[in-house]
């Protein structure tokens, strides 16, 4: 480990969060980097003097005066309690990543399956050349555009990062992302296996 | 005893104690938060109860399946910064309470009295640091040494990438060295 690697994780390892080898890593890092070493000795003393800090305690009459301004007001909106935003997020993150990989590879799918015999289902095949044709052929204001969704997908994994129950789900979404950005740049120099199964 | 959520359920349907239940579980705790970002009692009464009245007012908006205390906690944060913003870096630092030898927290058995005394005097002095410090970077040395919070709680609370809050922790210890000096 360099100290880049070593200082962008030294908050964990103060906190003991960072274990295994890594934790070795950074200890053997320590040893040798002078600097490094004195960065965690500061994370130590301000900690250390912070830490014993009491909680400030308020006026006698604050909690009084709290409960008399929220009694002038009128009572809050009795609507329907909000959605989980994050959630909202974490299904757009799935469902875009989802559609991605299907759009990726669905006309390779449907290519295969003419080629065994199988029928081809001709409005999704059609649909799909048309999509990939736009793309080629876009012009770079809508492909500004196209990448402008992609930070929008992008928030929406960060928002799901904040909710997901698994870590699995999170880098569903993570990679969604990755796979987005691989089928744009190839699509667009056609050479996608999509692209060069439809152009068959 | 009623968790926050359901207090929160029965404040929307019309029940205003319940409001009053769940302001004095946590008005304490947002208090010494705020006071610890403000340096100010007075400033940090009138915040307190800007945040408790925001909440309240904004009742209707919160996600039940999150922490209602780390709710409170990123609107009572942000009225702490704005009211920063405004008031710039304080003449005063800290609180007379403060600076008058106010009890601090158990050190443990191992600590003798005399570094007892020493440790609550290193604490003053960085505390006296840290009220000098740009409001966010003020705001991230607070929740993270005093209050507790992890890195990724502390992103949440003020809405910053994690990368951010590692800066501003650097950045802020780095500057409260230079106050300082040698602890």
């Amino acid at each position: 480990m360099n100290c880049a690697d070593v200082r962008s994780l030294l908050e964990e390892y103060f906190e003991g969060l960072v274990v295994d080898r890594r934790a070795d890593a950074i200890a053997k890092h320590l040893a040798t980097c002078p600097g490094c070493a004195f960065e965690l000795h500061q994370i130590e003393r301000v900690a250390g003097a912070l830490a014993v800090v009491p909680q400030a305690e308020p006026a006698e009459d604050l909690l009084r005066t709290i409960s008399a301004r929220i009694a002038a007001l009128p009572a809050p909106r009795q609507g329907r309690v909000a959605v989980g935003w994050r959630w909202v997020g974490v299904m757009a993150a799935v469902v875009l990543a989802f559609l991605t990989v299907v759009s990726y590879l669905l006309p390779v799918l449907i290519s295969e399956s003419a080629a065994s015999g199988i029928a081809v289902i001709g409005p999704v095949r059609e649909a799909s050349v048309m999509v990939h044709e736009w793309f080629a052929a876009a012009p770079d204001l809508l492909f500004a555009l196209w990448l402008a969704l992609g930070k929008v997908w992008q928030w929406f994994a960060l928002a799901a990062r904040a909710a997901a129950p698994t870590l699995g789900m999170y880098l569903i979404a993570e990679i969604g992302i990755l796979w987005a950005i691989v089928f744009v740049v190839q699509t667009r120099s056609g050479q996608t296996p999509a692209r060069q199964a439809l152009v068959i | 005893m009623r968790d926050d959520s359901e207090l929160i359920r029965l404040c929307l349907a019309g029940h205003r104690d319940a409001f009053d239940a769940l302001v004095a579980r946590h008005y304490r705790g947002i208090y010494s938060m705020v006071y610890r970002m403000l340096g100010n009692s007075e400033d940090a009464a009138d915040v307190t109860q800007d945040a408790f009245v925001r909440v309240y007012t904004r009742l209707d908006t919160f996600q039940l399946d999150r922490s209602f205390l780390a709710w409170a906690r990123t609107i009572a944060s942000n009225l702490c910064i704005d009211h920063l913003r405004r008031r710039g870096t304080p003449a005063v630092s800290l609180d007379e309470r403060l600076e008058s030898g106010q009890q601090h927290a158990d050190m443990g058995p191992g600590v003798s009295p005399e570094d007892q005394v020493e440790i609550a005097e290193d604490s003053r002095r960085v505390l006296a640091a840290v009220q000098q410090l740009p409001e966010k970077q003020r705001a991230v040395l607070v929740l993270r040494h005093i209050e507790g919070l992890k890195l990724e709680e502390i992103a949440e609370t003020l809405r910053m990438p994690i990368g951010t809050v590692k800066t501003m922790l650097f950045r802020g210890r780095e500057a409260v060295r230079k106050m300082v000096g040698e602890l």
